[in-house]
């Protein structure tokens, strides 16, 4: 509110200063004369530019603040929440392009809705001493503005969704044409496709251009009453004065305040669709944060073996599922045995797993270990025991040795290389830079087959006792399928296995094949060896 | 910067429009303003009404035609950089057209594209927000400074000093902004982004592993990295806001005086001094809103050099100037064929030699990245070997153009592409003359007639992107048929099984037998169905054939491929 204070006070200084040079000059004073309005000009100019600086530095300042606090508080409840749940993809897009959209928000329509209070507000109170009639006439197309503004805002808003639908379409329309093109160049008609996306490109600017033509249209009226009253202004002062009602000095400080008063508004107004996707940001990111945060864990150290587990009427139903994920499931898991989970996409199985990790809270039923409650365990003492890879494992920044030692900070070199050649990632030696190759974001340097190999190779580093195996050979093929379950055999007794498995291969080496189906097992399958 | 101007060499005339709407713009209001004061000034002289009569129709004029001419200013602007828009879209179309699907790694092509659509979009914003705003100011310093000189020399040279000083001031602090946004910034911002995407992505594995509390300290360091650096850009942007406000001030403060210097002296009406402030005062408006139009610069120009660079990248597999006539045998012949794809990279294929011909089917098989696709990237010339030959009925793939190599010899892809369209327009894609007899031929080979019969609208139902759910199988046996619709002498079948259960494998192999029995036939593969039909298989490693022989030989030979048959052996332990 200061800077708006400051900005008002500048317009009007200038107006004031500016008024009376002009009406000295045109009295024949010289510059001796006026000299004080002329420095105060000098003044006001550097006030302005400092003051145009200071705004803009505090509104980013201050921006780069909140949006700061806010990216650490939202990627704290990430962290508490272990990214499992619903939330996890909103969590992620807020603290991405929500926060960025606060920028808007906060650096640009925040310190120009100060303004836009104050200029106004301060321009009228000076005016209207001096000319009443012009104070008045702005009094009443000033509200205009706003009005104007909110409706062409709105009308803008929903044509600009329509907008972005087409241009949404058309880049789809584009991604779609360019993955045809192999196709198309096989049939030998991939270049007959450069006319038609061209036809298509053109219509698309058509379209748009139609509905600019009208958004535009709702901004003439806008722009009609602000420099339409101006100028009504300008002519209604101009007979003022020469009827003698008004002094020259006055009636050219009203009309320099004229436009000054019209100014914030508008710029406020070019503001609005900016700021409205920062104001839906900012809703969508507090109320990420009011997330409820999970209950608090365990803390009784886990036993030294991670098995025998007993699951009892396991229930697992995550919110606004109409089914749940797993339900009344009961099972045991014998130290060293090995258990393949089978079952079509959907049916529990990898929440199964995310359940004995402890990352997904219970619904109703029990996980013991030993006969104690799985929850009544400090996670993080739990977790030590257990080896676990996801179905579709993420790779982080770094290099591939960084990666596999994710499992295992403290592992050296050798037990890297070890844990890669059991997870058959031959691949990693014909890299250019071997274990040092960088994978690049989420691996994207990696092929899906590759990832797997990595994190399963990330999974083995850490020698736990317990391995929990989603989907492990999913991506790969079947000599390569071959070698990853030889290393797995050779674990066979010192480690529980349990793993998810598609594949006939996979299920055929295990102890034991558990079948699921929408959440239960199949009963004729219970048991069987 | 050159490149972003040599992509407007299309859109001259509604840019030429633009520009004037826009200075007009500019002059209205400053007309406005300039009119008013003189009204004002002359009204206190108290002379009759009708002497003002100009002055007044003169402040109505300017208050309705600068209203209007932003309207058109702004039509005109966006029509300009629509026009342009569309326009790029479809070169870039044609640049990836050219280079696809061989010169365009597979795993970047999304990335690709999504930055081609962030470039166009850029470059719009580049040439509306600063490329336009620019050329209005250059205007505007011209007409601002020649009315002032007109009214009186000193002032003019004044006007266009102040006014052109500014901008380039402006410019020079928006441009330094921009370099850090470009530089510093956007390397800043892509770290915390990866940050945050490992930690919410990788959320459960850190939890699982013990490592949150590390994934969460990189990307609060991230972060403070980011917004140290976002209070440094705010010191700079603010500098050119705050330049502007300071030129206007002193250009105005320096009118002002050498306007009275002159009254005084009598080479100035007074009358004009108040038309003479205000015209330095409202000449600066256009200049306001280009610290921050600016900034877009150097990312429009960032992204015509990307899109000039695909442009100019090498065709993977060029037609030749002089392409060998006449009709073409299918007789297809690899030998010691090397390959790599990127030149520092392993060798994609290594020593390869293959045969192919109507009547003789051979098999691929290997591991992912042993160097399949790569030999049917080369079959179809998508791309021409490094080293060693490629055939095609006796000639070098080298001297003929690639869409006659793609007349002897065709693909049925793993992921069948289906166009916008019917099922019929997608199966006459490649012989759009094809009789109905043939389309019938053709689904009864793939063994598709059941399915197509049991759609209420049949072959006029609508697939691809807005079109009916197609299963993984359908998918394939589409793929098959329209391959076999176009009669190709020379077939390669890449995957067809992949991601089928055994059944649905099953049925799909033994189509694609069926249909090409006097075909050559080149199938790729990770399953085991149909290879005890193959006259030849080969066993590729890391781009080398490790085997190569019939499937009894190559069981005989107890190596590999006997290996991986067991695995496939149902029932296998």
């Amino acid at each position: 509110m200061a800077l708006g204070l400051a900005g008002a006070a500048l317009a009007i200084a200038r107006a004031v200063l500016l008024a009376e040079v002009i009406a000295g000059g045109f009295a024949g004073e010289g510059t001796s004369t006026l000299a004080g309005p002329l420095v105060g000009l000098l003044v006001v100019a550097a006030i302005s530019a400092l003051a145009a600086w200071a705004t803009e530095v505090a509104a980013h300042h201050s921006a780069a603040g909140v949006k700061s606090a806010l990216r650490r508080a939202l990627l704290q409840r990430v962290a508490e929440r272990g990214g499992v749940g619903e939330r996890a993809g909103a969590l992620a897009a807020a603290a991405g392009r929500g926060i960025e959209a606060l920028d808007a928000y906060f650096a640009r329509y925040l310190p120009q809705m100060a303004l836009a209070l104050a200029v106004p507000a301060f321009v009228l109170g000076w005016m209207f001493p001096l000319d009443p009639l012009a104070a008045v006439i702005v009094l009443v197309t000033l509200p205009l503005i706003p009005i104007f503004g909110s409706l062409v805002g709105r009308a803008t808003r929903a044509r600009t969704a329509r907008r972005w639908q087409a241009f949404s379409d058309l880049s789809a329309a584009f991604l779609d044409s360019v993955r045809a093109l192999p196709t198309l160049k096989v049939f030998g008609r991939s270049r007959d496709q450069i006319a038609v996306f061209a036809a298509l490109a053109d219509r698309h600017r058509r379209e748009t251009m139609g509905t600019l033509r009208i958004a535009f249209l709702s901004a003439l009226v806008l722009e009609l009453a602000a420099t339409i009253s101006v100028a009504v202004v300008a002519v209604a002062v101009g007979l003022r004065v020469l009827d003698g009602g008004l002094g020259l000095q006055a009636g050219l400080t009203v009309l320099i305040l004229a436009p000054e008063a019209y100014l914030p508004p508008r710029r406020l107004a070019a503001e609005f669709h900016a700021a409205s996707e920062g104001i839906e940001a900012a809703a969508g990111i507090l109320d990420a944060l009011e997330t409820a945060a999970p209950a608090p864990p365990g803390t009784a150290p886990a036993p030294a073996r991670p098995a025998p587990i007993e699951v009892h009427d396991l229930v697992v139903a995550f919110p606004g599922r109409p089914a749940p994920a797993l339900d009344r499931v009961s099972l045991r898991i014998a130290d060293g045995e090995y258990l393949a989970l089978a079952g079509p996409s959907g049916s529990g199985k990898s929440t199964l797993l995310a359940v004995l990790l402890g990352l997904t809270p219970i619904t109703a039923g029990e996980v013991r270990v030993h006969g104690v409650p799985l929850r009544s365990l400090d996670p993080a003492s739990w977790r030590r025991l257990v080896a676990w890879m996801p179905q579709a494992p993420r790779l982080f920044h770094g290099t591939v040795a960084d990666n596999v030692r994710f499992g295992a900070p403290e592992a050296d070199d050798g037990a890297v290389a070890r844990a890669l050649e059991q997870a058959a990632a031959g691949f990693v030696a014909d890299l250019p830079q071997g274990l040092d190759t960088p994978v690049g974001e989420g691996g994207a340097r990696l092929s899906a087959g590759e990832r797997a190999r990595v994190a399963l190779a990330r999974a083995f580093v850490r020698q736990a006792p317990l391995l929990l195996l989603d989907e492990p050979t999913a991506h790969l093929d079947p000599i390569t399928e071959m070698a990853v379950l030889d290393s797995l055999d050779r674990r066979r007794g010192s480690c529980t296995i349990v793993v998810v498995a598609h594949r006939e291969a996979v299920a055929a080496r295990a102890d034991r094949v558990c079948r699921f189906a929408a959440g239960r097992f199949l009963p004729d399958e219970l048991g069987k060896r | 910067m050159r490149g972003l101007l040599a992509l407007l060499a299309g859109t001259r005339a509604r840019l030429g429009a633009a520009v004037l709407a826009g200075a007009g713009t500019v002059a209205a209001g400053v007309g406005l303003m300039a009119t008013g004061a003189y009204l004002i000034v002359r009204a206190a002289e108290q002379p009759g009404i009708l002497e003002l009569t100009v002055a007044i129709v003169g402040v109505r004029f300017f208050g309705i035609s600068r209203a209007v001419l932003r309207y058109l200013e702004r039509l005109s602007g966006h029509d300009a950089a629509l026009h342009l828009v569309a326009r790029l879209r479809t070169r870039a179309f044609a640049a990836v057209e050219r280079l696809s699907p061989g010169g365009i790694e597979e795993e970047r092509a999304g990335d690709l594209l999504s930055r081609l659509t962030e470039d166009l979009e850029e470059i719009e914003q580049a040439l509306l927000r600063a490329l336009l705003p620019t050329v209005i100011t250059g205007i505007t310093v011209l007409g601002a400074g020649a009315v002032a000189w007109a009214l009186l020399p000193a002032a003019g040279y004044a006007v266009a000093a102040g006014l052109a000083l500014t901008a380039a001031v402006a410019g020079g602090a928006a441009s330094a902004a921009g370099r850090f946004r470009r530089g510093r910034l956007a390397a800043a911002r892509a770290d915390l982004a990866t940050a945050v995407v490992d930690l919410v992505e990788g959320a459960a594995e850190a939890a699982a592993h013990g490592r949150t509390p590390d994934l969460l300290a990189a990307a609060e360091a991230a972060d403070a990295r980011l917004s140290r650096l976002a209070r440094g850009a705010a010191w700079v942007n603010g500098a050119g806001s705050g330049l502007v406000a300071l030129g206007s001030g002193l250009c105005l403060w320096l009118v002002a005086r050498v306007g009275l210097d002159a009254a005084a002296a009598g080479s100035l009406d007074p009358v004009l001094l108040g038309a003479l402030a205000l015209l330095a005062l409202s000449a600066f408006e256009p200049i306001a809103a280009l610290p921050h139009g600016l900034l877009r610069l150097p990312d429009g120009a960032a992204a015509a050099a990307r899109l000039d660079d695909l442009e100019r990248r090498p065709e993977p597999a060029p037609d030749p100037a002089r392409p060998e006539g006449g009709a073409l045998t299918p007789h297809l012949e690899m030998h010691s064929a090397y390959l790599r794809h990127r030149p520092d990279g392993p060798w994609a294929l290594a020593g390869v030699d293959l045969r192919l011909q109507p009547g003789r089917r051979v098999a691929l098989v290997g591991e992912s990245g042993a160097g399949k696709s790569s030999v049917a990237q080369v079959l179809l010339r998508f791309r021409d070997l490094e080293a060693g030959t490629y055939l095609v009925g006796g000639s070098d793939a080298r001297r003929l153009p690639g869409e006659a190599v793609r007349r002897v010899v065709g693909v049925a892809a793993e992921e069948a592409f289906l166009v916008e369209g019917t099922l019929a327009d997608n199966l006459l894609l490649g012989r759009p003359e094809a009789s109905p007899a043939d389309l019938r031929r053709a689904l009864t080979a793939a063994r598709l007639d059941g399915w197509v019969e049991a759609l209420p609208l049949g072959l006029g139902t609508p697939v691809g992107r807005r079109g009916v759910e197609v299963s993984g199988g359908e998918r394939r046996r589409i793929s098959l048929a329209r391959a076999l619709l176009a009669g190709f002498p020379v077939l390669i079948a890449d995957e067809p099984t992949a991601g089928l259960d055994p059944e649905t494998a099953a049925a799909v192999v033994s189509a694609l037998l069926a249909g090409t029995t006097d075909h050559g036939l080149l199938l790729i593969t990770h399953g085991a169905e149909g290879l005890e039909e193959m006259d030849e298989i080969l066993v590729l490693d890391r781009g080398r054939v490790a085997e190569r022989g019939t499937h009894r030989e190559l069981l005989a030979a107890g190596g590999r491929y006997a290996r991986f048959r067991e695995g496939h052996r149902p029932g296998a332990t």
